[in-house]
């Protein structure tokens, strides 16, 4: 990993085309500024990670198929017939 | 016809022609690509995403809409970009469903939709720009939980 010192309001350049600039620091927390052309998709890593836990999560071993279907059943005649 | 195997039916029948290639992987299951959507049975509505590639990977997968009033699929260029949308394409969005054991608190994922360009067969694990949507929103209202009576 590249690791660079930068003051506030300077500024790194990736790839000619994305500026990244320390906006502010304080204490423990560090404000950054992306310019970026519109097709660099730019997220919190935390985002992906988010997904990705929720993907694994949801790759069930089983599903319990008449369990669920009660359920549904039941759900759907509590909410009155609403679909 | 083809004959593949899954996770929740053994070997099944498909028509090859039915296969979504994924443009942009399920995040956690990179280099899977090739999935086939499943009705299941008796349970409208609810399909199952099982990969070509791998039986034993199947993933729940529900209309958003179905549970969530006034839900809007909110993505970026990028994301739409992908899916190679013409005129007449017919897109369907999906989410994916997590089972826990006691299945009155089963959750969807908005945050990663399933977008699918059902006319190409081409698909992505988009990400929500709505901030309001996680990865764990509840298919059942506390009030609506048979377990909360």
């Amino acid at each position: 990993m590249l690791v660079l010192s930068r003051r506030e309001e300077e500024s790194i350049i990736i790839d000619d085309t994305i500026e990244i600039k320390i906006v502010g620091i304080r204490q423990d927390q560090v404000k950054i500024g992306i310019i970026a052309p519109k097709n660099v998709k730019i997220f919190r890593k935390e985002v992906y990670q988010e997904i990705q836990e929720a993907n694994k999560a949801s790759a069930v071993s089983s599903l319990p198929f008449d369990d669920l279907k009660n359920v549904l059943k039941k759900d759907k005649k509590t909410e009155g017939g609403q679909s | 016809m083809e004959t593949i195997k899954t996770k929740a039916y053994g070997e099944i029948q498909v028509d090859p022609a039915s296969q979504i290639t994924f443009k942009r992987e399920i995040l956690g299951f990179e280099g899977l690509t090739k999935y086939y959507l499943i009705e299941m049975g008796d349970l409208p509505n609810f399909y199952w995403l099982q990969s070509a590639e791998e039986p034993e990977l199947a993933f729940v997968v529900v209309n958003p809409r179905l549970f969530v009033e006034n839900y809007k699929l909110v993505m970026d260029e990028i994301d739409w970009g992908l899916l190679e949308i013409s005129e007449n394409d017919e897109v369907i969005d999906l989410a994916i469903v997590n089972i826990p054991e006691n299945i009155h608190n089963m959750t969807m994922n908005l945050l990663g939709p399933i977008v699918i360009n059902a006319t190409k067969r081409i698909a992505i694990q988009g990400i929500s720009m709505n901030n309001a949507y996680g990865t764990k929103v509840p298919l059942f209202t506390k009030e609506l939980s048979p377990t909360n009576t």
